[in-house]
């Protein structure tokens, strides 16, 4: 039942709580109204007994009047009357108790109908004498009969007056009765109108609770408050839908406001990486152009000095000049995107070139590279300064050949790049120095383009988003370093780890 | 959550509430219904058993507290017997005299009538006319001739009459009696007693006795006690004892003595006993009386009725219990009445 009247809409829900109260209150008016009824129909019936024996004792008057009158006149009217008149009296005294009980009223009822038998049995010889013209006879019977007439008109008037005195206790008694039921009756219909008051109060109340509390929780959500508590439904009807509706609908925001806080989250995250990198980036360029010379002039002069060993046939100073004007070209150029693998190789071409042209060859260089790793796609200055690292600090002051070993391969995914070098090596706390991001970049000085190891770590990582980017590896004092770059092959795991997919 | 199982309770508690409430006008209205109803409905009388015979009552007067207990006794047996006795006449507005509620006993076909009788013709033809109707009549205290009587229930008034002449014995004192008698309808049993004093007297051969007899005329029921009150006035011929041969006069007499202030100055003896009358005995008013066992009657009556409707005959003549009540065993006589009742 109560599944049910949950599945019902609302209007059936109305419709059926109006209708159980009518049905109700039409109970009760037709319980009070057959009531009132009955006591009407007592009330009709009170003095019904009295009326009866009035009408007895004038069908005896008729009898006796029309006995009379035809034992006088012998007249076949009179007989007609006294016979029509003893048949009604007949049906009459059918109606009057003939069983013995003890109750006073009922056994003189029984007397009268006893007494009219033999009344009538009395008058009927009466009239018979009469008809005989047995005159002694008649006589004799028609005292008699007017004896017996004498006493029942005696018993019929004690018995109207007991019925009349009981009629009237009875009268006093359904008058009582009647004011006691109009009293009932009030407090009946008081408390069906209570009770039904109170049904409808609460049925309605039932169907709007929900709205009420959907209500309430709209207009929290409508406030911003998307953490409040939905309600819970069980009914079907309108109200019901429209709150699961409300519900799916407040989840989904939330679900969508949670998603949206992740990418902004991403977002923010990746804009502070890109102003980050940038503020390396302008950092190493800042540092760079602090040594710089004004290029144009630089390059102008550098183009002038590669000129004249060509006129003079100076075919190493050209290639000098050529190889210190490619390395400032490539320091020159705008540094904001990335950069292809191979350009950076030259780039350090260029510079241990220019290394050995001052260092008199000391420099032996040597490269590995796989032939697919060209074109990947790195961040600008990236290789130079870890072998310009390696040169200061590795192998500047050493003894024996001075060795710095480029190699370069696809492994899982990734391209490992190595720069080793022979050199005095590192000490472990330096390491772990530059690892956490703790060393001071160096200050630049005349044999540095001024960016350093820790520069082009950080750049790496956040270029990257990974922090295990670059390994440095020394095995001990005079045993060289060895610094290895692990960058992501794919172009997409680039993109990705930049996250701008989420943008 | 929270809030809506709070809520739901409520909704269930009002819902139970609304249920008793239901409930209670439900059942208020169906005990209400039942109750005007059944109240609005004329009283039922004991009424619902239906009796075999109907018998009749018939008594000159029957308000006097003794022919209520032969009415008493004789319902009682009636009871038993399956029939209803009727104080015939009783509740009709007019006075009958016996004969006439006699006749219209028979004319109502009664079943079988009790009648206290007398020694007129017109009763006796009367009885005739009920025997030849098939009616059977059982005469109590008094007895009357007629094809229809068929037994007597009563005392001996012989018996009665010594009883009251033995009690004079015992005061010498009483040597002037008077014995005040009712003229109704030549009652013969008063008749009897009288003659049983009369002769009990004569037996003992004392001359020293007077007694005479006051008829009280059928005029009215204050005629006896105007009567009384002008013997007790004489200055001369007050009599010692007065003895009342009817339970009215007796009560009368009492109270006349005790007003003119002639309490034992004049020896009173009455007749039946009556709350009143045993409370003037034990006052010293009156001296003694007779008690008859009217309940008695009214059984010996009904029971003599219906063994004659049931086999056709019965014995002639049955005889009731009397005693003569004094101070001296009236405590016991009224213990034996309530353990009788109990």
């Amino acid at each position: 039942m109560k599944t049910r009247y949950s599945q019902w809409s609302i209007r059936q829900k109305l419709v059926f709580v109006f209708l159980v109260s009518a049905l109700f209150i039409l109970l009760v008016n037709m319980m009070i109204q057959w009531n009132l009824n009955q006591m009407l129909g007592k009330m009709d019936q009170i003095y019904v007994s009295n009326v009866n024996l009035n009408d007895l004792h004038s069908g005896l008057t008729n009898i006796q009047g029309n006995m009379t009158e035809y034992l006088n006149t012998k007249s076949s009217d009179s007989m007609e009357a006294y016979f029509q008149a003893e048949n009604d009296y007949q049906k009459l005294i059918e109606g009057l108790n003939d069983e013995i009980v003890a109750n006073n009223s009922k056994m003189m009822e029984k007397n009268i109908r006893s007494l009219s038998e033999t009344y009538l049995q009395i008058t009927q010889k009466a009239v018979e004498a009469k008809r005989g013209r047995n005159i002694e006879k008649y006589k004799e019977y028609y005292e008699q009969a007017t004896s017996i007439y004498a006493y029942m008109e005696s018993c019929i008037y004690s018995l109207n007056n007991e019925q009349f005195k009981s009629n009237l206790k009875q009268y006093d008694m359904i008058s009582a009765t009647m004011r006691y039921s109009q009293i009932w009756n009030v407090i009946i219909l008081l408390a069906m109108t209570a009770v039904n008051t109170l049904v409808i109060i609460l049925v309605t109340r039932q169907i709007t609770a929900p709205l009420a509390s959907l209500s309430r929780v709209a207009s929290e959500v409508a406030e911003g408050n998307f953490s409040v508590e939905l309600p819970d439904v069980e009914n079907q009807d309108e109200v019901g839908a429209v709150t699961r509706a409300f519900r799916k609908m407040v989840q989904n925001i939330r679900l969508y406001i949670d998603e949206l806080k992740t990418s902004m989250e991403i977002q923010s995250e990746m804009r502070e990486k890109e102003l980050r990198m940038e503020a390396h980036l302008k950092e190493a360029q800042l540092k760079y152009l602090q040594t710089q010379i004004n290029p144009h002039f630089l390059f102008n002069t550098l183009n002038a000095g590669a000129q004249l060993a060509m006129l003079e046939d100076a075919q190493k100073t050209y290639d000098y000049v050529q190889n210190v004007a490619q390395f400032f070209r490539y320091n020159l150029k705008d540094l904001d995107g990335d950069v292809s693998l191979s350009e950076e190789i030259d780039l350090v071409d260029h510079y241990i070139y220019i290394l050995n042209v001052r260092f008199a060859g000391e420099i032996h260089f040597q490269k590995k590279i796989k032939e697919d790793c060209g074109e990947i796609r790195i961040p600008p200055m990236i290789l130079q300064p870890i072998v310009e690292n390696s040169v200061n600090h590795g192998i500047r002051n050493v003894e024996w050949e001075k060795k710095i070993e480029l190699e370069i391969n696809r492994m899982e995914g990734l391209v490992c790049i190595c720069i080793r070098d022979n050199g005095v090596g590192i000490k472990p706390e330096k390491i772990k120095e530059i690892m956490e991001g703790k060393s001071h970049s160096p200050s630049p000085d005349g044999d540095s383009n001024g960016v350093g190891m820790q520069n082009v770590m950080n750049r790496l990582r956040l270029y990257y988003g990974r922090e295990d980017i670059m390994d440095i590896i020394c095995l001990g004092e005079n045993l060289g370093t060895e610094v290895m770059l692990y960058l992501p092959a794919e172009e997409g795991a680039i993109l990705k780890t930049r996250g701008e997919e989420y943008v | 959550m929270k809030m809506s199982k709070k809520a739901n309770g409520r909704t269930r508690a009002a819902y139970i509430g609304l249920i008793c409430v239901l409930l209670f006008i439900g059942l208020g209205s169906v005990v209400y219904l039942r109750f005007f109803i059944r109240g609005g409905n004329a009283p039922e009388e004991s009424g619902k058993r239906v009796y075999k015979r109907h018998y009749v009552l018939i008594c000159e007067d029957g308000s006097t507290g003794f022919w209520n207990s032969v009415l008493e006794g004789a319902r009682e047996e009636g009871e038993k017997k399956d029939a209803y006795i009727e104080n015939f006449g009783e509740d009709l507005s007019v006075h009958y005299s016996v004969e006439q509620r006699l006749e219209m006993a028979i004319a109502a076909k009664a079943d079988g009538i009790i009648l206290e009788g007398n020694n007129s013709q017109s009763m006796e033809q009367l009885v005739d006319q009920a025997g030849q109707a098939g009616i059977p009549v059982v005469t109590a205290m008094t007895d009357t001739t007629g094809e229809g009587r068929i037994s007597y229930v009563g005392v001996s008034a012989y018996n009665l009459g010594q009883k009251y002449g033995n009690r004079l014995f015992q005061n010498p004192d009483n040597r002037h009696i008077l014995v005040v008698m009712n003229e109704s309808s030549g009652n013969n049993m008063e008749k009897s007693i009288y003659s049983g004093i009369c002769e009990t007297l004569e037996g003992s051969g004392s001359k020293t006795y007077h007694i005479e007899n006051l008829i009280v005329p059928d005029e009215s029921s204050y005629v006896g006690e105007e009567l009384i009150r002008n013997v007790l006035l004489e200055d001369r011929n007050v009599p010692d004892v007065m003895i009342c041969l009817d339970q009215e006069m007796t009560e009368s007499a009492c109270r006349l003595l005790v007003d003119l202030n002639k309490v034992g100055k004049v020896n009173l003896m009455g007749y039946y006993e009556s709350e009143s009358i045993r409370d003037a005995i034990r006052r010293g008013v009156l001296d003694s009386t007779v008690s008859v066992n009217a309940s008695q009657v009214g059984e010996q009556c009904v029971s003599l009725l219906s063994e004659y409707l049931d086999t056709g005959y019965v014995s002639d003549y049955a005889t009731i219990d009397s005693a003569l009540l004094t101070i001296d065993n009236l405590d016991e006589y009224e213990t034996e009445q309530g353990a009788a009742e109990q």
